[in-house]
């Protein structure tokens, strides 16, 4: 398991995260509006009022029943791959860490 | 083996058309995700860190080999080709997509499952101990008694807003396997001295935050009130029970805020007005239900088998298999067969299709078509012939489900931890598999002898951490995992809470931590003294020692 992301200076960089509705998928909302499974094509921002309209996005998709559950999660950009603060959204984006079979979408492809 | 009847067979399709609705209303958006939860939850559906999961009900963890390749089916049909079973006798699929469960349960039906109370604040799927019908130890077989308040219990209309969920287990035999003392109620089956057998009732035990073993408030129950006791326990609980705070809605805290022996008196007051009333099981009721237990025709057989001896004789593997894994049968010529789901470096408890499917075809060639689940996380094959166990024994080593670690270090329990599970602060199967590698010696973990692991991910205890004669909790320290371990807890009839040996330990470091543990205890111990017996002579502090001295 690699060690946490250094905490960067405040203000965070975020992503907005959610589940598809209909599969359950762990997604991220991209800047074209589209849900990937990859963290690093999310559309990212360290500007709250910008956080806070990719989140009212996201909450016209749950309205429009693509997704459930959105919300920021915090993430670090090292040499332009984005990785998340905790490990728990590490592993949320990457999959469980028990089985490399169990993997669903590697941070780094 | 038991078959729903009728009724449930009605009622299982009847919710399953409606959950097709549901779900088919949520995506059309009639149903807003607020609306939809509870309904789905009432059907076992969770949202969890990664996807859905759904939680199907193994009532007291039997099943037949047909139910056994559904569940194989559906692993390998809908979701990645494996399930995880789970300290609660339940199977756990942990990537099916939302669209296709109306059709997983669907299926389930087809072989009378389905998944209903595994969630919510209902009476769960009712526990019991996974050797049951089978050990020598048993004084009757405690499913029979789960299947009657599986039957009383099931959409009882007064008990299906409870102020938190209930949880029952059952034990037919003086050795707990099904830890009783650390459910809502437990149930022990016992013997007063007429000689009539009757029930034990403990109440308010449980894990979680507040961790207490439960309290004896009957010591003799007659049969016939089972049901009209349980009752009057659940209706005093419903009426005082706090409603206003979650960790405090459990009976045990009730128990605690009220005292047991006036606790107890309110349950007999309360039960003056049930007892004797329509809940009463007549002596032919308790008989119709026994008959879906009705033992199987067992062949009378000597008590050794030439055979057999002679395979544990040469092959050394197979002896020590037979050592950690096969149990004493109550009928002679027979054995139960434990089947290890924690081989070295896997995830506790989960199974491929292909296991479970060979399992089926064990179940169904030499175990009366019977298969058991334990809250441990194993299965078990209840009916073997001694006379079979080689050739059980070949086909397990084929599926790698022959690893001979019942009982011992490497047979952990862990929850899903922070891999799956949305409430957790650490992961716990990561941990189980690397402690597993540690002490891959086989040799080396019969030497240790039973010692019991439990991990839990955050302290809701679903991994039973507490009662672990070592006890694993993740901790978040900062956004990192972190470890505090606890020891001499213990679920059986000796149940006890473990206590924290000191400050928690990176994830880098908890298995070492783990080893010097072991390490003390094979220094200290006498004789074939187990590890709480050596832990209740020397105390923590030599444990302690080690453990941080080095820091
Ligand atoms: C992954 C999803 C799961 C979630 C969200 C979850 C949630 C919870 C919560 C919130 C509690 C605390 C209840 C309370 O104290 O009132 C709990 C307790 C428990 N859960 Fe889970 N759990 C999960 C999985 C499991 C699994 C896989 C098992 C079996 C291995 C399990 C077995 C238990 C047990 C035995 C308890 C202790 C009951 C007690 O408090 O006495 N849970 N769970
Ligand atoms: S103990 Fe905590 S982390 Fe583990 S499954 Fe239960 S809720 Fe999740």
């Amino acid at each position: 398991m690699p060690q946490n992301a250094k905490t960067p200076k405040a203000p965070a960089l975020k992503a907005v995260t959610a589940n598809r509705l209909r599969e359950g998928d762990v997604v991220y909302l991209t800047g074209s509006g589209l849900w990937s499974p990859w963290l690093n094509q999310a559309a990212v921002s360290d500007d709250a009022a910008v956080q806070e309209a990719l989140l009212q996005r996201a909450e016209a998709d749950v309205a429009a029943r693509k997704i459930v559950a959105p919300y920021l999660v915090e993430l670090a950009e090292v040499d332009g791959i984005l990785r998340p603060l905790s490990t728990r959204e590490i592993i949320r984006a990457a999959g469980p860490t028990v089985r490399a079979d169990y993997r669903t979408a590697p941070l780094v492809a | 083996m038991y078959r729903y009847d009728e009724f449930d067979s009605a009622f299982v399709k009847q919710r399953v058309t409606q959950f097709r609705g549901q779900v088919a209303r949520r995506l059309a958006g009639e149903l807003s995700e607020d609306e939809f939860k509870p309904l789905r939850l009432m059907n076992g559906l969770y949202l969890q860190l990664h996807a859905y999961m759904l939680r199907v009900a193994i009532p007291y963890g039997t099943l037949s080999s047909r139910q056994m390749r559904k569940l194989a089916h559906i692993a390998r049909t809908y979701d990645r080709g494996y399930g995880h079973f789970t300290t609660r006798q339940n199977i756990q699929y942990n990537w099916p997509k939302l669209e296709d469960v109306p059709e997983i349960l669907e299926e389930l039906a087809e072989v009378e499952m389905h998944a209903i109370q595994t969630s919510g604040n209902c009476i769960r799927n009712v526990t019991a101990d996974h050797f049951a019908g089978a050990s020598a130890d048993e004084i009757e077989d405690p499913r029979i008694y789960a299947e009657i308040i599986r039957q009383w219990s099931s959409l009882h209309p007064e008990f299906s807003f409870l102020p938190r969920k209930f949880k029952i287990a059952i034990t037919g035999a003086p050795n707990d396997r099904a830890a009783v003392r650390l459910h809502d109620i437990g149930l022990q089956l016992c013997r007063n001295d007429a000689g009539a057998v009757g029930f034990e009732v403990i109440v308010g035990g449980g894990q979680g935050r507040t961790p207490i073993i439960g309290t004896t408030i009957r010591k003799f129950l007659p049969k016939a009130h089972l049901l009209s006791y349980l009752e009057a326990i659940l209706r005093v609980y419903n009426q005082l029970g706090r409603r206003d705070n979650l960790y405090k809605a459990r009976i045990k805290i009730l128990l605690q805020q009220t005292g047991a022996e006036a606790f107890a008196r309110q349950v007999e007051e309360e039960w003056v007005h049930l007892k004797d009333g329509a809940l009463t099981l007549p002596a032919e009721e308790i008989e119709r239900i026994e008959a879906y237990f009705a033992p199987p025709a067992f062949e009378g057989l000597p008590p050794s088998d030439p055979a057999f001896d002679v395979r544990r004789f040469e092959d050394r593997d197979f002896a020590r298999w037979v050592r950690s894994n096969v149990a004493a049968h109550k009928q002679s010529g027979y054995a139960i067969v434990s089947i290890s789901l924690k081989p070295e470096g896997e995830a506790p408890g989960d199974a491929s299709a292909a296991q479970m499917e060979a399992v089926a075809d064990l179940a169904e060639a030499y175990s009366f078509d019977e298969v058991l689940v334990s809250h441990e996380q194993n299965l078990v094959l209840p009916h073997v012939k001694l006379s079979d166990l080689p050739k059980v024994w070949d086909k397990l080593v084929a599926f790698g489900l022959a690893t001979p670690n019942i009982g011992l270090v490497s047979d952990i329990i862990a929850c899903p931890g922070l891999d799956y599970c949305n409430l957790a602060n650490a992961r716990s199967i990561p941990v189980a598999q690397r402690i597993s590698q540690r002490f891959r010696d086989l040799n080396r973990q019969h030497e240790i002898g039973d010692l019991k692991i439990k991990i839990s991910g955050c302290i809701n205890a679903c991994g039973h951490h507490h009662v672990g004669h070592i006890g694993i909790l993740g901790v978040d320290k900062k956004g990192e995992e972190f470890y505090q371990i606890t020891l001499g807890g213990s679920a059986d009839e000796n149940a006890a809470i473990g206590k924290i040996v000191g400050p928690a330990f990176s994830y880098d470091d908890v298995v070492d931590a783990v080893d010097s543990i072991v390490d003390t205890y094979l220094g200290l111990r006498q004789d074939n003294e187990k590890f709480n017996d050596t832990y209740a002579r020397v105390g923590i502090t030599p444990f302690k020692e080690k453990l941080y001295a080095a820091a």
